[in-house]
């Protein structure tokens, strides 16, 4: 599993479930900071017509976060101000480049994603609910 | 000039104070929570994030209860706010192709690719106020909250519903009757407004990052103007969706693109009549309008607009205050034309009394010349 796959199934959870799911691990070594939960900003862009130049949209309230966990560094970016979720991302992202516990930290993902993925089926499910059929009505001279 | 006036204080703590108790109103009625006006005051809260520039729900559902609803005074609350964070950096530009789209429609189409999908809407609604939502009243029952996950799914990694749809405007341009747009060569990160002065004339990056941030009554306005002929704009709605994209940014201590995190956005792409000009034959022109939330009012009308402002990229007489961009730039802003002119209900006495005395001489000046008297203080 790509880091870029994880890290996105942690970046989009919800910070309770991934909580719970990091708190499934049981001991993990211990870490240091090499850079607090920092609240922050991040300028989004998007393009003129969806596909031209790019222009700045407006900022996005993030948090971030550095750990070094035995010898490995692991970072997060999470949208909101999430300094316990931001956390957990990162020592997630630290763990994941361990041997012993990357097996773990994809299972983590897994779960992520299939709770995304239940959580999006509803919603699609609804959505699609309201998908409709305009018809233009045929007038009487061009009906025969 | 207002900074001859001192003291006041103790007024202005009472004051303060005053405005507190007000906000919070009858104790004997609950505190309003912000989840609550996050879940069901949504769309004040997307507008404030749209206008305050900044995207975040929690933060802008806190400005809206500290302004007591005022969501301009809330704006301006939330621009505050974002003075005094540090910038990461640019995200990666936001693919609107790939938005799980929960609204989706056009009005040049009745047959689109994916289907035509109101969603959540006020559209076709009958406009009666509902007894139903009265305190008391049988309320139709909410979304249900969706339980946590306990283990892997049957379908691992499959997230990609909705997925990539054709949009309108490219069917419109495969046809060639729509103008033909590509990604421009990146050079560098584009005007920013929050770090450069705004001058005109501004390329239509700079534009659209002004249009985003700006009032939705001002641009509501505006595109009405035009739509009546003050420099007229005949737009065809190719495409209004309202959904979730994802947010990627390259952090610098990774080297890579990352998911930061999901923004809802709405977008709305126009085709807007155009008979010929400036090397260009007859065609649809685009106009495009994108914010921050659900704000469908706010993105037709900066579609609109931009592409008013584009009349004089396209060798069009410009004849309406919409394709002035010096009009539209410059008093968009609602935060900053708030400020000014409220600004006026401070304190001017020093102002006011030269004003005054030059008034009285003059007025001297015009009698002693023997102009008409003096009107009467009875008649006032």
């Amino acid at each position: 599993m790509e880091r870029q796959r994880i890290m996105r199934a942690l970046a989009l959870s919800r910070e309770n479930t991934l909580i719970e799911l990091m708190g499934s691990l049981g001991d993990i070594p211990p870490f240091e900071y090499l850079r607090r939960p920092q609240k922050g900003l991040i300028m989004v862009k998007a393009r003129a017509d969806a596909k031209n130049q790019a222009f700045n949209l407006g900022e996005a309230l993030a948090t971030r976060c550095s750990v070094n966990l035995n010898g490995k560094a692991g970072h997060a970016y999470v949208l909101g101000d999430e300094p316990e979720k931001c956390l957990a991302a990162a020592l997630a992202d630290a763990l994941a480049q361990d041997e012993r516990f990357r097996p773990e930290i994809e299972r983590i993902a897994l779960c992520l994603e299939a709770d995304m993925a239940r959580a999006r089926a509803l919603e699609v499910q609804k959505t699609q609910k309201t998908k409709v059929d305009f018809f233009t009505l045929v007038r009487g001279e061009d009906a025969d | 000039m207002y900074v001859a006036v001192k003291g006041g204080q103790k007024a202005i703590t009472e004051a303060h104070k005053l405005l507190e108790e007000t906000r919070r109103g009858d104790l004997s009625v609950p505190e309003i929570s912000l989840a609550q006006i996050q879940n069901q005051m949504g769309l004040a809260v997307d507008r404030v994030q749209a206008e305050g520039s900044l995207y975040a729900p929690k933060l802008a559902a806190l400005a809206t209860k500290q302004a007591k609803g005022d969501l301009v005074e809330a704006i301006f609350l939330l621009r505050a706010a974002r003075a005094s964070l540090k910038r990461f950096g640019y995200s990666e530009p936001i693919e609107t192709a790939s938005m799980r789209a929960r609204r989706r429609v056009s009005g040049t189409f009745k047959d689109i690719p994916g289907g035509q999908i109101l969603g959540p809407t006020f559209d076709y609604t009958h406009r009666l106020l509902k007894r139903s939502l009265m305190d008391g009243g049988q309320a139709p029952p909410g979304g249900a909250p969706i339980p946590i996950a306990k283990g892997p799914g049957a379908q691992p990694g499959a997230d990609g519903l909705g997925g990539e749809l054709l949009g309108v405007a490219t069917i419109l341009e495969r046809e060639g009757i729509l103008e033909t747009v590509g990604t421009a060569p990146e050079d560098g990160e584009p005007f920013d407004l929050t770090r450069q002065p705004l001058e005109v004339p501004l390329a239509r990056p700079g534009r659209l990052q002004a249009l985003a941030r700006a009032d939705e009554g001002f641009l509501l306005a505006l595109a009405y103007s035009s739509q009546r002929g003050f420099g007229s704009v005949h737009p065809f709605v190719a495409e209004l969706k309202l959904g979730p994209v994802e947010l990627g940014f390259r952090a610098p201590e990774l080297g890579m693109p990352i998911t930061v995190g999901e923004i809802e956005v709405t977008e709305c792409q126009t085709a807007n009549q155009f008979k010929g000009g400036a090397g260009k034959p007859p065609m649809f022109t685009r106009g495009y309008g994108l914010t921050f939330g659900h704000n469908e009012r706010k993105a037709l009308s900066m579609a609109i607009v931009d592409r008013a402002l584009r009349a004089g990229e396209l060798g069009e007489a410009i004849k309406g205050p919409a394709q002035n961009p010096e009009f539209v730039l410059y008093h968009g802003d609602n935060v900053e034309a708030s400020g000014f002119v409220s600004h006026i209900k401070l304190p001017h006495y020093v102002d006011f009394q030269a004003e005054l005395s030059m008034l009285r001489a003059m007025r001297k000046k015009f009698n002693g010349s023997g102009g008409p008297p003096e009107p009467d203080d009875k008649d006032e």
